[in-house]
């Protein structure tokens, strides 16, 4: 199997772990797949790799506007 | 007699409400649910009401969310305003908005790139319209009134579209009612120094009408982030900046510098207890085709600072001319 990379992973991980309540956000630092989280429960439906990615999650409560 | 459950709500709600510890009532498919402060309270709700079973949910005190109070912040000349007050000509990181919003900040000027005319820079969620409304500074809560203090009026802006679709930013501009009304100023920052992008672990600070002045560490900066609080919900962005947390509700609408530079990376729109979300300022210059000029001036710094950069400068100078007039 070919290794896909870093931001084809991301694009993969934002259509699969956006739509969970719950996951408010999904980036990339480096070769890390950082997923943002409202509360730790969250983080335990997600995976700790994800394509050969190491994934890190980020707890931060829920993301408002700021008017 | 039977009651209908929406009959059963109506009953409880003016017997209930009365009752200390009960702060709602409402009704599901099949059952009451009543919504009280505490779980001593929800021990003294009984099973069944009326002939319908309970649910009791201990929600705490129901609280209007306000704004907090705006804090205070300097001009270049020194002088310390109230962000929240009618400020004129009109600085960045003070109150404003439009009439369908409370209060937001006015990130600052930018440059109309179509036609070269000053224009007011915020968040699409804070100068919230169709084209051609008014803009207002100070913000409805912070005393802003129609049509005295109308400041402009809504230019351009990006509609911010709801999932599955997705948004780069949260951005709108207005054209002041007059060119002289904008001051290239922001409060506490100074003269914005052109565009810059932003880097994992760049230090930025902003000026708004809630937190005042505040620095931030950049973590992220290719997020794709869900964003509550548009009138239909969630939206989705794309190609966000994510920072420390340095903004509080009423700071939507900053204008995001660069600590070291005072070039602007993003504009802060949205953020939770633990971090800050901010539009990039390349997709908003992009977007909205407008320019922010780099600055004429260095950039301003605070009279300790500058006397640690000049003092050495000054001795330098002093040792050169010493040694001319030896030679």
């Amino acid at each position: 199997m070919t290794q896909i990379t870093i931001r084809e992973a991301v694009i993969m991980a934002r259509r699969e772990f956006l739509p969970i309540k719950g996951v408010v956000g999904v980036s990339s630092i480096g070769n890390t797949i950082i997923v943002y989280v409202e509360t730790p429960e969250t983080a335990s439906l997600l995976p700790r790799t994800y394509y050969g990615y190491r994934v890190e999650v980020r707890v931060t409560g829920p993301i408002v506007t700021l008017p | 007699m039977s009651f209908t459950i929406e009959e059963a709500v109506q009953v409880l709600s003016q017997k209930f409400l009365l009752q200390k510890g009960v702060v709602g009532v409402s009704h599901g498919s099949k059952e009451l649910i009543i919504y009280v402060e505490s779980e001593e309270a929800a021990r003294k709700i009984p099973r069944t009401l009326m002939g319908f079973p309970t649910k009791t949910i201990v929600s705490g005190k129901f609280r209007v969310l306000s704004l907090p109070e705006a804090k205070a912040g300097r001009t270049i000349a020194g002088t310390l305003v109230n962000r929240a007050l009618r400020l004129r000509p009109i600085p960045g990181g003070v109150s404003s908005g439009s009439l369908k919003v409370g209060a937001g900040t006015n990130a600052g000027r930018v440059i109309d790139k179509t036609t070269g005319l000053k224009m007011l820079l915020s968040c699409y969620h804070v100068f919230l319209g169709d084209v051609g409304d008014p803009i207002i500074q100070p913000g409805k809560l912070d005393g802003g009134r129609y049509p005295d203090d109308v400041i402009g009026y809504i230019e351009r802006f990006i509609e911010i579209k709801p999932p599955p679709e997705t948004n780069i930013i949260d951005a709108c501009i207005a054209r002041p009612v007059s060119q002289d009304l904008v001051s290239e100023e922001v409060l506490d920052i100074g003269i914005v120094n052109g565009i810059q992008e932003a880097k994992v672990g760049m230090k930025v600070k902003k000026s708004g009408r809630s937190c005042g002045l505040m620095e931030a560490t950049v973590m992220d900066t290719n997020a794709t982030i869900k964003v509550d609080g548009y009138s239909f919900g969630e939206a989705i962005f794309e190609d966000q900046i994510i920072t420390s947390f340095f903004a509080l509700p009423g700071d939507s609408g900053s204008i995001a510098v660069s600590a070291d530079t005072n070039a602007a990376v993003g504009m802060i729109f949205a953020g939770s207890e633990v971090l800050s979300c901010i539009n990039k300022i390349t997709n908003i210059v992009q977007l909205l085709n407008i320019d922010i000029p780099k600055s004429a001036a260095p950039p301003t710094l605070p009279p300790t600072a500058a006397a640690y950069v000049l003092m050495p400068l000054f001795t330098g100078f002093l040792l050169l001319l010493g040694a001319k007039t030896q030679t």
